[in-house]
Formats: structure tokens, C-alpha cells, sequence
């Protein structure tokens, strides 16, 4: 039995070879570098001649004055993002999938897909015009209503809030689509039935709809959840100065600004490491945690 | 879904309709103050006068960029990176993703094989280790150093095991008791049912590889190789305002204008794939098989 | 399977690769070592053909090049000149954009494929030197170099002496620009008439000119937006509109290093005349009259506040007016003229420069021609300024695709420029020009006459002119020798070079914190502190000590 179960699951294993070699030649191969994470590497010298530091670079990452609020800033606006990066495009897909007019869904889906493609260069330029104190679009309307202008991307108290709104906005073109196809995938028979069972439309929704797209609800939160300490930094390049170091300083703005990228590579590598192991524990965490609550494993 | 119009109905489809149109918007108008610009002229750009529409209405941004042969070489490059890489992508993509999608009791080995494939996207070894293996294995300068390193999108793939699993399991009861092997039941059951989940990820393949110019840069050795994005990184020269910038270069420095240009025509491509995905994100499962 | 085997194969030499040493030397030019120069020997002529021709591999970083047709970056006036000239033949090994080009020499660094000889940063530099991957050239500059090169080194012996090893000459440094570092006050001199406002030779001056230009409408809209002095977030350092000027108008120097009465050398952002300049600065944004933006601002808004007249005064270097050229298009009436910077007391202020060295030309180890990069720096300051290798028959400027090279260029370049160009002007004479020089006196020639159609024009004309020009500050500067040499320039060791991006960065946000008023300006008591706790101390103590003596 076992040899005849073997025999079938053969062209499985097949399957999977091209993946595995390709992954384990690009991706497990090149770990091999993070071994530098515990070295004073030097390029050229190669990972087996650099003179080894054990645990220093970590000791020396950790003890650096600004780490534990660089480290807060990124778990805090890193945690905002994914969980609105969840529910955001969920709202919008269910939304959407209510819209019965063909090209009106189209064009929707098509112009919420459009901030994916202007670089953060340019949103940085477009975000500072309107939210500017004096001429800012926002502040305007805030003016009208007799509020007080607020300084957004200079003050501490509401720099995070632009920056994990302004992502969202960018990004959550994408999730919408995959919840949306995720919502054409649930079965039309369900909502026949339903209907027969007397469900309204908000019904529909709670007992059809919703469970029909938690398994991408619960894997796109896996997934997401493993990268909370790599806050974009191409977003917070764009949009800080040091007048909001305090609050939008994160992980990667430290090491760049400390260099570390172009000369002090064991340092960055062993912030790199940490980032992952930290993934890591997280990404573990939160599929057994799915796995216990929904009893469903997210992949 | 089924239900009779009421006139809460209706509120609810018009407040739907106003947030989604308030929110399309949102994401429609930055783009057409971009498209604004590279319609305009440089001076009203650059005092950033351009708002919406275009001041000193003129092509020349799109003539730029546009008549220099350097440009059509890049975007054949490009169309070459994303046949090929959307054609390896999805076949990796697919075939690893169909093993992994079956139960472990089905399948012993599919959680290990499938926190190898996690543990790939969590940990990276790093520019300078990947660069060296990159080299090491003969890709250097060729096309290919684009597209082999990424054959397995890891995200992606996990996606679509998601779907496969979602398929209901008797459709593979009912291959296996017509006598098809595994290859059989992945390709002619599988694959055409997972038509949105297929569509949708070719769309982030595509643009994925349309919009990637950084590795380019790293891996390709000479300019006439570039894609399309790569090259268009080098028709803005770089932004020195530093001391060390020669006075000539700063004269050079591109304006707003021929950025805007460049924004939009890498963008147009993409736009015009979409729509002709797009029709298979609507498209519902066929159910008929397996009542049959 | 033929796929799988040759998977296989690249698994296991990749494996080896990485056991052997991550970054084997043995992939370059299949050459056997070379004896530096000892096999071209027949005459040494600095700039002899090699007969039969030599082929020599560089690398290079650059952007949208413009050639003229059946050109292209490996064939060009230039490959032909050092074919034709020297007998070189140059390919290159690989190119990549200006703004990718650091990291791919690292990455050629770590994989051990070097060309002939390349542009590297300091840390590069030492990366190489740890390797052994450098050629002792202190011979073959010795022997090759001509006259001309060599006296343009040896004007700058600290930077010669960073590139030398235990007395042997490693590498050669290239020049910091000098006067391309001096800052000056640009204002809208329409502005001040209009306003009847002094022209700003004090401080003080500037406070009154900053508050008029906040509020009373020097652009004539009828809206109240304009800002008194535009600045950006950097403030001191990496950015276009800069407040450097402003403090060293209060001779205090944040980027630098000067020697106190005492004889030793501190840091200048800890300084008490930091503090006062910040004070005022503090002063100036509560009252308005500072851009309450300029934490937000980049160099490319703060081109835009000029452009679009909503500022009319900013601290910037020397080509400010071709980054604003727009503004003449926009208002052909706009007088945008330079004055040096003005002091808080009876004394000039004066420019800190920096003399770093930011790049060193290292020549491979493994070359067989050593000598070849040499003998094309000679060629290139020979005939480095001809006409066909600036501009081509066809108006492409290629001046910027020729192979890198240290020693060409003079620090003063740009100054030079300009003093030829006035000699021109006064004689009624260009012929004396260069090709460069020549360009930018054409376009002089062309605004005066009135025609800025070409708005680069009015950028040359207020940069190398006659009259109130960069040029023409430059002149007063080097004439009252206000130009002041940062004490320190050498390069810090690895551990002490790192801390000084942690403190950059505290000063930054310490100064940003006390200019917004979010802090009291006795917060700087605290920073001095900070500063000293973070790394400063042993910064200091390094500096002193190397203090003259390089290594």
C-alpha cells in the first residue's frame, strides 16, 4: 500500500524540482552570507577569511542610541499598515462586488490600481503641496471649517498618520484585486441557497461573502505579518527630515543614514538577520494562532 | 447574489456608489496631475503652476524620450523580459503550487517543503551573496539574470495554492477514478478552473517585471541591454545639487516635465494589458464538471 | 535533465566558489602577473604610443548618452583620440547608471572583477588595499607623469598623502573642487528696490530684508505668499538651499573641524556661535520671517518657491542661477544677483571647505600596463579642452562620456573659467578660451545682446559675467582669502567613521528642534553633551592626533 501510495505521489515530487533547485541555487545558497552578520567582513576577503565577532555587531546594533525608538516607529507604523492593508481592499472588494454594472466595476478596479505606479518621488512632491500649512489643499478645508492649520509632515503627532494613510492609499489597489477574485471564486449555489432560505442582502454578506474570502483574509495576514520590521523606506526617505526623526525614523532610515549599506556591511546584515528571525517567530505565531481560531492552516 | 430591491437597498447602493467613486477618484487625480505635467511646458512646471491641466500645452517631454533609438531598443528588451518571465513565472508557479495545495495526508512531505518555501521569502542572504551566485551560475549580462533568480514568486505561488485549495475536493477524486495521472488533472482540470486566480497573477507578474529597473542596473553590463524602466532611470540624469556636481551637468538636470513623460509612457503598457485580464477576474467558477 | 546536470554543476561551483573565498581574484584578465611597466620599456615617454596597441579594460557610471550618429559609448571622439594618440584601446567591462555606480564597484570589488583602474570611494579604497588589490605606483607616476600633472598634484599634498600606504603611493586622489563649495546670498535685487530695502552687507541687513520680503508683497500679487528666506530640511548639509551661509555669517562652522585659540581642533556644529546663529534662526522662524515649511522642503521645491517668486533670497552655491533659469523665462524683469555672505559683526565671514578626499583612482594589481591611466591623464590635460571632445559636430555635448581620470581637472576650475572669461571680455578678445569657456562666453555674449531664448544664458551669464556674478564673488573671496579649510581631512577609521553619520543625524535633528522652537535654544548645552557621549570624544581625540600627519 505504501509502495503504491509512493508510486502515485511520484509525479508530485517531480513537480516540485524545478522550484526547489531554483530556490535552494538563488535564495538558500546566498544565506550562506548572512554568516557576515557575525563577522567584520570584508569584501574580497571572502566569508571564511574575515575575522569573526560572535554576537558584536548585534551588540552593538541594539546599543545604538536611537534603536529602541526606531524599532517602536517600525512596529507601530508597519502593524497600522497591515491591518488596514487588510481591511481596506476588503471593504472596497465587497463593495465592489456589489456593483453589478460591468464597466463601472472595471473602471473602479482600474483607477485604484493607478497610485501602485507613481514612485514615492513623486507622491512625496504631490503629499507636501497639500498638505502644506499655508497653501495645502487639506488645511484649506480644515481653515474653512475654523480649525487651527496643521503641520503634518512636521510634527511628531500626526507624521505616522500620513504615512501609513498614504500607503494605503498606494497599495490597497492591489489587495482589492486579489480579494476580488477571491470573491468570484465562492460558489453561486451558496447565494441560491441562501436567497431560498430567506437571507437578505446583508445576510448574504455574514454568511456567504465573509467566510467565503477568510482564507485570504487569514493568508494575506500570514504573509503580511512576517515582514512588520521592513517599513517602507523609499516612502519614509521621500516624506521625512529630521524635524520628525521622533516619530517616522524607522529601521532601514537608520542604517541608511548611519552608511551602513555602503561600508558596514556586517551591520547591516546582522539588522537584516534580525529583521528575519523576528519575521520569522512572527510569521510562525500567527499561523498557528489562524490555525487554532479558524481552524484553518493559511498554507 | 440574490435579493429583492427595498428602498434600504437602494440607499446602500447609492452610499457604495459614493464611496466607491470618492475613492477612485482619489487614486485617478495624482496620475492626471502627472499626465498634466508632461504635457506642459518646463517653465510653468518647474514654478509648479501645473495642476490639472496642462500649461503651455506642448509634446516636447514625449519627443525627448521618445526619438531616440536607444528607446525602442529598451522596450523590446522589456517585452522580451516579460514574455519570458510571465511564461517561467506561471509555469513555476503553477507546477509548485499544485503538490502543495494537496493534503498532508495526501501528500506526506508538504509542510516541509512548504516552510522551505516560507523560510525563502523571510530570510535573504543579502545584495553582495545573491550578486556572486548570480555571476557564479553564468547569468551575468544576460537576460536571464532577470528572470531566473525570481522563476519562483514565492507570494505568489502561496496565493494560488490557496485557490487550488479552495477547489472542491471531488474534482480530483473524480480525475483519479477516470484514470488521469496528476500532470493530467493539474492541466486540464486545475489550471482552467483557476482562471481568476491565474489572470490576477499574471497582472502582478507583468507589472512586476515591466516596472523592476533596479537589477537591470546591477546584473546587465552594457546600456544597449536595458529594459524599458532601467533606461528611462538613465534619461534623468542624477538630481546633484552637491558641490561636486560640475556646472554643465546641472544644466542638464531634467526637467519635471520629462519625468512626467517618462512616468507615463512606462505606465501605458500596463494599461493596456489590464483590460484584457481583467475579464477573468469576473468569471465564476463552472460548476458543471463537477455535478457531471 | 540536461537542465538538472547543469544546475548541478553551477551548485557545485558555486560551492567552491564560496568555500574557497567568497570573492576569488582569479576571475579577472586571464594575465600572469605583471612586472609594472618593465615590459614596455623602450623610451619612457609619457605620452609614447604603445605599438603594437594595448588593450585596457575601465568602468564607468552615466546617463543618457547623447552621440552623434554611428557613435556610441565605445566608439567615440574619445576612443579614437587615445587610440590614434596613445595606441590604448579602451572597452569597457561593464557600465551602469551614475547613481547605481558605487554600489556595482562593490559588487565588482567583492567578486574580484576589476578593470584597469577605477574611480573608488574612500571606503572602497580600503577595501582594496585590505585585499591587495591595488598596484604600487609610485614608480610609474614617477617615471610617466608629465610636468603639468604632476605640479597639479602636487598642489595638494594632504590629499596625496590619504592615498599613500607606508610611503608608497597607492592610488591618486581626485581634487575637491574648492571654490565649488563657497556659498553666497542670491536675492532678487528688483525686490529690494521696489521695497526700498540696503543691499544685505550685514546681518542685520538680511533680518530686514527677510521680514519685508515675508510681508509686504514683494511680488506685487496682492497675496501674502511670500516667505522671507527659503531654506531646506538638510540645513546645513546635502541640500540646494542651504543655511550654511547664514551661519557662518555668524562664524560658526557645523560642517567642519577649526582649530581653536588652544591649537587643538573641535568640531564646529558644537561651538558657541552655533548656538548664537541658532537663536537668531529660532527668532526668525517664530516671527515668520524663516519658511515655517522648510522642514519639508527639497531642493526641488525650493527651486519651485524661487521659480514661481514666492521667495526672493536663498543661501546656495555657486550655479544657483542655471538651476532657476526658469525664472528669467517667467519674469524676464527678475534681477537675481549674489553677494557675499554677510557677518554678524565687523568681521568678513568666511567659507568652510571641505578638502576631503572623495575619490581615489587605484590601478588594478593585476594591469599589465600600470602606466596606461597615467598617460592618458597626460594626454588629457593636453587636449582635454579641444572643442570636438566638448561638443560634436552635431551639438551633442559628450564632454561627460570620456573615460575617468584624477589629476585633470584644477580645484579652481570654474574660477579659471571665469577669470579667462572677464580677460575675453575686457580684451574683446575669446580667442585664448577654451572650448568649455568659449561655450559658456557665447551664451554671455548672446544675454547681454538681450536674447535669452536659451535661458542657460542667463545661468552663465550670472555665474561667469561681468558684473555681480559667482564669479565676481568668488573673486572677493579669494582676493580677502575668505576661504577657510575645514582643519580636518583626512579619513577617520572605520569604527569612528560610522559614528559620524549617528551624529550628523543628532545634530540635525537638534538643530531642527531648537530653529521650530520645539526646543529651548539652551537645549544646546545638552546636544554639546550628547555629541561628545556618542562618539564625539573619540572622534576628537582621532583628529587631534592625526593632526597634519596622515597616514
Amino acid at each position: 500500500m505504501n509502495r503504491n501510495k509512493f508510486k502515485r505521489q511520484l509525479p508530485l515530487y517531480f513537480m516540485l524540482i524545478p522550484g526547489v533547485l531554483v530556490v535552494l541555487v538563488y535564495n538558500y545558497l546566498p544565506m550562506i552570507g548572512l554568516i557576515i552578520a557575525f563577522q567584520d567582513f570584508v569584501p574580497g576577503e571572502g566569508f571564511f577569511r574575515s575575522e569573526w565577532v560572535g554576537l558584536d555587531n548585534f551588540k552593538y546594533l541594539f546599543g545604538m542610541n536611537n534603536f529602541p525608538r526606531v524599532i517602536w516607529n517600525t512596529i507601530y507604523i508597519a502593524a497600522a499598515k497591515i491591518l488596514l492593508m487588510i481591511v481596506v481592499p476588503v471593504v472596497f472588494a465587497l463593495l465592489l462586488n456589489e456593483i453589478r454594472n460591468k464597466h463601472f466595476k472595471r473602471g473602479v478596479q482600474t483607477a485604484i490600481y493607478l497610485p501602485h505606479f507613481l514612485s514615492w518621488i513623486i507622491l512625496a512632491g504631490i503629499l507636501i503641496d497639500i498638505l502644506s500649512p499655508s497653501t495645502g489643499m487639506i488645511n484649506q478645508v480644515i481653515k474653512f471649517f475654523g480649525g487651527k492649520p496643521i503641520f503634518f509632515l512636521g510634527d511628531n503627532k500626526w507624521f505616522p498618520t500620513v504615512v501609513i494613510a498614504s500607503d494605503v492609499w498606494k497599495e490597497f489597489g492591489y489587495g482589492t484585486i486579489i480579494y476580488l477574485a477571491a470573491l468570484t471564486g465562492i460558489d453561486p449555489g451558496l447565494y441560491e441557497a441562501a436567497y431560498v432560505d430567506g437571507a437578505g442582502r446583508w445576510r448574504q454578506l455574514l454568511h456567504v461573502t465573509l467566510p467565503g474570502i477568510t482564507p485570504m483574509v487569514v493568508l494575506m495576514t500570514t504573509l503580511s505579518i512576517g515582514g512588520i520590521l521592513g517599513a517602507n523606506f523609499d516612502q519614509i526617505f521621500n516624506l521625512y527630515s529630521p524635524a520628525v526623526y521622533e516619530s517616522g525614523d524607522v529601521l532601514d532610515t537608520l542604517i541608511y543614514r548611519i552608511g551602513l549599506v555602503d561600508a558596514q556591511f556586517s551591520l547591516s546584515t546582522a539588522a537584516s538577520l534580525f529583521r528575519s528571525l523576528v519575521g520569522l517567530v512572527l510569521t510562525v505565531v500567527s499561523y498557528k494562532t489562524a490555525h487554532k481560531l479558524t481552524g484553518y492552516r493559511p498554507f | 447574489m440574490h435579493y429583492q430591491k427595498t428602498i434600504a437597498g437602494s440607499i446602500a447602493n447609492a452610499l457604495i456608489y459614493f464611496v466607491l467613486i470618492l475613492g477612485a477618484l482619489s487614486c485617478v487625480l495624482p496620475l492626471i496631475n502627472v499626465l498634466a505635467i508632461s504635457f506642459s511646458s518646463s517653465v510653468p512646471a518647474t514654478a509648479g503652476q501645473v495642476k490639472l491641466l496642462p500649461v503651455g500645452f506642448t509634446v516636447n517631454a514625449y519627443q525627448y524620450v521618445l526619438e531616440k533609438k536607444e528607446f525602442v531598443e529598451a522596450l523590446w528588451v522589456s517585452v522580451e523580459r516579460v514574455v519570458l518571465g510571465l511564461t517561467i513565472n506561471t509555469v513555476f508557479t503553477v507546477i509548485t503550487a499544485y503538490p502543495l495545495s494537496k493534503t498532508k495526508s495526501r501528500f506526506q512531505p508538504r509542510n516541509v517543503f512548504m516552510w522551505y518555501f516560507v523560510g525563502a521569502m523571510l530570510f535573504s542572504g543579502g545584495l553582495i551573496p545573491t550578486y556572486l551566485m548570480v555571476s557564479a551560475t553564468g547569468l551575468m549580462g544576460s537576460i536571464f539574470s532577470l528572470i531566473i533568480p525570481g522563476a519562483l514568486p514565492i507570494w505568489n505561488m502561496i496565493i494560488l495554492i490557496n485557490f487550488f485549495r479552495e477547489l472542491p475536493g471531488e474534482i480530483e477524486e473524480a480525475a483519479l477514478i477516470d484514470g488521469a495521472g496528476h500532470f493530467t488533472a493539474l492541466t486540464k482540470i486545475y489550471v482552467p478552473l483557476s482562471k481568476p486566480a491565474l489572470a490576477t497573477l499574471a497582472l502582478f507578474t507583468i507589472v512586476g517585471h515591466w516596472n523592476n529597473w533596479f537589477d537591470a542596473l546591477i546584473y546587465i553590463n552594457r546600456p544597449e541591454n536595458y529594459p524599458l524602466q532601467t533606461y528611462l532611470q538613465t534619461v534623468l540624469t542624477k538630481q546633484d545639487y552637491s558641490v561636486a556636481a560640475t556646472i554643465s551637468s546641472i544644466g542638464n538636470l531634467s526637467d519635471r516635465t520629462i519625468k512626467a513623460a517618462q512616468i507615463i509612457i512606462g505606465s501605458i503598457p500596463i494599461f493596456m494589458v489590464y483590460p484584457f485580464l481583467q475579464k477573468y477576474f469576473t468569471q465564476g467558477i463552472v460548476m458543471g464538471s463537477v455535478k457531471g | 535533465m540536461k537542465k538538472v546536470l547543469c544546475v548541478i554543476l553551477a551548485l557545485a561551483t558555486a560551492a567552491s566558489v564560496a568555500a574557497c573565498s567568497g570573492g576569488s581574484n582569479s576571475g579577472t584578465s586571464s594575465a600572469s602577473p605583471s612586472k609594472s611597466g618593465s615590459s614596455e620599456k623602450a623610451a619612457v615617454d609619457p605620452m609614447g604610443k604603445y605599438d603594437p596597441p594595448i588593450e585596457i579594460t575601465v568602468v564607468k557610471g552615466f546617463d543618457d548618452p547623447k552621440f552623434d550618429k554611428g557613435d556610441s559609448i565605445d566608439n567615440n571622439p574619445f576612443t579614437r583620440l587615445y587610440s590614434s594618440d596613445l595606441g590604448i584601446k579602451y572597452k569597457y567591462l561593464w557600465t551602469t547608471s551614475g547613481a547605481q555606480f558605487q554600489q556595482k564597484m562593490t559588487l565588482s570589488i567583492a567578486s574580484g572583477d576589476l578593470p584597469d583602474f577605477m574611480p573608488l570611494t574612500p571606503q572602497q579604497f580600503n577595501m582594496c588595499l585590505k585585499n591587495g588589490m591595488l598596484a604600487d605606483i609610485t614608480d610609474v607616476f614617477g617615471q610617466y607623469a608629465s610636468e603639468e600633472i604632476k605640479k597639479n598634484f602636487a598642489s595638494v599634498p594632504d590629499s596625496m598623502a590619504l592615498a599613500k600606504v607606508d610611503g608608497k603611493l597607492m592610488a591618486l586622489p581626485q581634487f575637491q573642487g574648492t571654490v565649488d563649495q563657497t556659498q553666497f546670498l542670491w536675492v532678487r535685487q528688483d525686490w529690494l528696490k521696489k521695497l526700498g530695502l540696503p543691499n544685505p552687507k550685514t546681518m542685520d541687513d538680511v533680518y530686514r530684508i527677510m521680514e519685508a520680503f515675508a510681508k509686504d508683497d514683494p511680488d506685487g500679487d496682492g497675496k501674502n505668499d511670500t516667505v522671507g528666506l527659503v531654506a531646506e530640511k538638510g540645513i546645513v548639509e546635502d541640500n540646494w538651499a542651504s543655511l550654511l551661509g547664514f551661519f557662518e555669517g555668524f562664524h560658526a562652522y557645523p560642517t567642519g573641524w577649526v582649530k581653536k585659540s588652544d591649537g587643538t581642533l573641535q568640531f564646529g556644529a558644537i561651538q558657541p556661535e552655533a548656538k548664537a546663529a541658532l537663536e537668531k534662526l529660532q527668532q526668525l522662524y517664530k516671527d515668520g520671517f524663516l519658511d515655517k515649511e522648510f522642514a519639508v522642503m527639497t531642493p526641488q521645491k525650493s527651486i519651485e518657491a524661487l521659480v514661481s517668486e514666492k521667495a526672493g533670497m536663498v543661501y546656495s552655491g555657486l550655479s544657483a542661477p542655471i538651476t532657476v533659469k526658469d525664472l528669467s523665462t517667467k519674469n524676464p524683469k527678475a534681477e537675481f544677483v549674489p553677494y557675499p555672505l554677510p557677518s554678524v559683526d565687523g568681521q568678513a565671514a568666511s567659507n568652510m571647505i571641505q578638502t576631503t578626499v572623495g575619490t581615489f583612482f587605484g590601478v588594478n594589481k593585476k594591469s599589465k600596463n600600470p602606466e596606461a591611466m597615467i598617460k592618458m591623464m597626460n594626454l588629457m590635460k593636453v587636449k582635454g579642452t579641444d572643442r570636438e571632445l566638448s561638443v560634436t559636430k552635431a551639438g551633442n555635448e559628450i564632454w561627460m562620456y570620456n573615460v575617468d581620470l584624477p589629476g585633470v581637472t584644477s580645484p579652481t576650475k570654474n574660477y579659471d573659467c571665469y577669470v579667462d572669461i572677464q580677460e575675453a571680455f575686457s580684451k574683446n578678445d575669446p580667442s585664448k578660451l577654451n572650448a568649455e569657456e568659449k561655450q559658456y562666453y557665447d551664451y554671455i555674449v548672446k544675454y547681454n545682446k538681450g536674447d535669452n531664448s536659451d535661458n542657460m544664458a542667463f545661468g552663465y551669464a550670472k555665474v561667469f559675467g561681468p558684473g555681480q556674478s559667482s564669479g565676481n564673488v568668488i573673486d572677493a573671496y579669494m582676493k580677502n582669502k575668505l576661504m577657510l579649510s575645514s582643519a580636518f581631512g583626512g579619513i577617520l577609521s572605520d569604527k569612528n567613521q560610522s559614528k559620524t553619520s549617528i551624529l550628523k543625524s543628532l545634530r540635525d535633528e537638534t538643530y531642527t528642534k531648537i530653529i521650530m522652537g520645539e526646543e529651548p535654544a539652551e537645549k544646546f548645552d545638552d546636544f554639546v553633551k550628547m555629541w561628545y557621549s556618542q562618539g564625539g570624544t573619540d572622534i576628537t581625540k582621532e583628529v587631534n592626533e592625526s593632526n597634519g600627519s596622515q597616514k
